[in-house]
């Protein structure tokens, strides 16, 4: 059990700035995600906790304690890799006992420790196989059992689930997250998937290039994103982006597509704006319904239908990108037929010339 | 690269491979099985006289073939470099399994810390353990005699064993330090974290996921150091430590010699390399394949 602090972590790699200044305070107990893009620093961030990984300059603390003279294997943590990294030659058994054979704890403790972990995670009949006659997901179990049997203070996730097929993703989601109730350790997941993050996470840290864009629990970011990166990172499917302008005439405010365009939303409510400002609107696909009269006047261009809903892609005249709009049920809709859509103004994100929320 | 060789075509090139590896073999085999006359007859053949082990009754007790007991038989045709092979025998093959025990020793680690650590002055030593092998081995034997002069280790089989050693080294090191870098780096930081030490991480880790490479890179060294000639005949001594290639030399070098006494030595000398294959191959192949095929 413990706490992870970071103190304006910074690594760079020759002159290229992986990691940029970074501060962020894990209580005990949490579920923390790191999610970004590609090449945002994050799986760094978890390499350089893990102690795989020098830091440049700054200061890591777990429990407490400074970190930056202690080895990879004293710090108290467990990882769990991307390619599950199990021992080919060793049996699953062998595999899971391993850091503690390694540390001299008795041969009868290791198998008592070992089983307990198996029966958790449903191996105790695969304990003798080798990780090649295993399949994707069992693989995964095993590299999570590794972790568990070392019992860590921090456990580490490194995408562990991005190698595994929809389905099992999903199950070993749900996995995860029993296991993290069953624990009650500190964990830190890293992810490129908003899916895992959304559902996993007690509190998500977003990083782009870098740097941490927001921190907050999911439905926080997800509902207050602090800039148009978080906004459109976070959601499935994705936010649709149009600029406009501020129109203010007595007293009255409004958006609106041009100068003089027409009016996109009508009194949105938000105090940080004035008249003549541009700005960059931004409407999550479910904040967005089809009305009778009124709204946008706007055409069909493809329906996505998903079971449970569908996805309307239509285009508004005047309009960057095609707007994407999530409706309850199965829609029905011939390509280039006439719509409105209707959208409510206090459900409107709207983001400055630098891509800051004004609230 | 869908197009595969019609199954007759590559039965004709399989034959044919067949024919220039097993045939030398075969022949000698064959040559050694028949007296001299019975070779180059027309009317008879090993199928009309039988195998006759004379040749190799010669070889091991010093017993003249009984053709060779007449009276006016041509005794040169016998020459007593054949009666040093059995003990040139055990020479080369302590030679080859000792130099193949200590490219193994040297060799793993070392390719194991090219692979996997960053040091000073890695780029040059590797540039040059790669590149040495270009130089050619004529020009070393003159300064590698005086070095071993200098160390009292002329005429020893420790003399020959170093130098076959330092002759595959860099093959040993190449190959296992290719296989060490194809090991997802992931598991070598798993082995951290789980406590290994470097030396653990190598013993317990590497190593055992390498064992076919080691293997195969094992008989390349023994095989380097048993046919090797020439830093063997310059290095060795008296006919208790001299290799089998040497006495094999000795032996062809005998315009006279009698072909079945050659063709049993020759015989002689391949049958530790066959034996070693037969064991080692079957598990290196097993082994390269096994990892081929895991996902």
């Amino acid at each position: 059990m413990a706490s992870v602090d970071l103190e304006n972590i910074v690594k760079n790699f020759g002159k290229v700035e992986a990691v940029r200044d970074v501060s962020l305070s894990i209580p005990d107990k949490e579920f923390v995600v790191f999610v970004g893009p590609s090449g945002c620093g994050k799986s760094t961030l978890l390499r350089m906790i893990a102690g795989l990984e020098g830091i440049t300059s700054g200061e890591i603390r777990i429990g407490g304690r400074p970190m930056s003279t202690v080895a990879a294997a004293d710090r108290g943590i467990a990882m769990v890799f991307q390619s599950y990294a199990l021992y080919p030659h060793m049996n699953v058994a062998e595999n899971m006992g391993f850091a503690l054979k390694m540390l001299g704890v008795g041969k009868a403790e290791v198998d008592g420790k070992v089983r307990a972990a198996a029966a958790t995670l449903q191996l105790t009949d695969l304990l003798d196989r080798k990780p090649r006659q295993l399949s994707g997901g069992q693989r995964q179990r095993v590299a999570i059992g590794r972790a568990i049997v070392r019992q860590p203070d921090v456990f580490l996730f490194d995408e562990p689930l991005s190698n595994l097929d929809a389905d099992l993703r999903a199950q070993m989601r749900v996995e995860i997250a029993r296991l993290h109730a069953d624990l009650a350790t500190t964990m830190i997941y890293v992810t490129h998937d908003q899916v895992e993050a959304m559902t996993l996470a007690d509190r998500i840290v977003i990083l782009n290039d870098g740097r941490i864009e927001q921190e907050g629990s999911p439905l926080d970011l997800y509902e207050r994103p602090a800039n148009r990166f978080v906004a459109g990172f976070l959601g499935q499917p994705k936010m649709n982006f149009q600029p406009a302008i501020a129109h203010e005439s007595g007293g009255e405010l409004d958006l609106r597509l041009g100068k003089d365009g027409p009016v996109i939303v009508s009194h949105p409510s938000v105090s940080g704006l004035a008249g003549g400002d541009s700005v960059e609107l931004g409407i999550r696909p479910d904040a967005i319904e089809l009305v009778e009269t009124g709204g946008l006047p706007a055409s069909v261009v493809l329906v996505e239908r998903l079971g449970g809903s569908s996805l309307l892609h239509a285009r508004v005249e005047g309009w960057r990108d095609l707007v994407t709009v999530e409706l309850p049920g199965t829609y029905h809709a011939t390509a280039g037929s006439p719509l409105r859509l209707g959208i409510a103004p206090n459900h409107v994100h709207l983001f400055d010339r630098n891509g800051r929320t004004i609230r | 690269m869908r197009r595969r060789l019609h199954p007759a075509a590559s039965f004709v090139f399989a034959a044919l491979i067949l024919l220039f590896t097993g045939g030398p073999v075969l022949l000698s085999l064959y040559g050694s099985l028949v007296p001299d006359r019975i070779l180059f007859s027309r009317d008879r053949s090993i199928l009309t006289e039988g195998p006759n082990f004379e040749t190799y009754r010669y070889i091991f007790t010093g017993q003249l073939p009984d053709s060779y007991q007449q009276e006016s038989a041509n005794r040169a045709m016998i020459s007593d470099a054949a009666r040093q092979v059995p003990q040139s025998l055990v020479n080369s093959s302590l030679n080859a399994l000792a130099a193949m025990a200590l490219n193994l020793i040297l060799g793993a680690p070392a390719a194991f810390v090219f692979a996997r650590y960053i040091f000073p002055g890695k780029k040059l030593s590797f540039m040059y353990l790669i590149l040495s092998p270009l130089v050619p081995a004529v020009a070393l034997v003159t300064p590698i005699y005086m070095m071993l002069q200098w160390f009292g280790l002329l005429g020893t089989q420790l003399g020959i064993i170093l130098v076959h050693t330092a002759k595959a080294l860099p093959f040993t090191v190449l190959i296992l330090s290719v296989f060490f870098r194809k090991i997802p780096a992931e598991i070598f930081e798993a082995a951290v974290l789980d406590h290994c030490s470097r030396f653990q991480t190598f013993f317990r880790i590497a190593l055992p996921l390498a064992l076919p490479s080691v293997g195969a890179t094992g008989l390349f060294a023994f095989m380097i150091s048993y046919s090797e000639y020439m830093f063997a005949m310059v290095l060795s001594g008296n006919a208790q430590t001299r290799p089998v290639s040497v006495v094999m030399a000795a032996l062809a070098r005998n315009t006279d010699v009698s072909w079945s006494l050659l063709n049993a030595g020759i015989f002689i000398a391949i049958v530790p390399t066959l034996v070693l294959v037969v064991l080692v191959w079957r598990f290196v192949v097993e082994g390269l394949l096994g990892g081929a095929v895991k996902g």
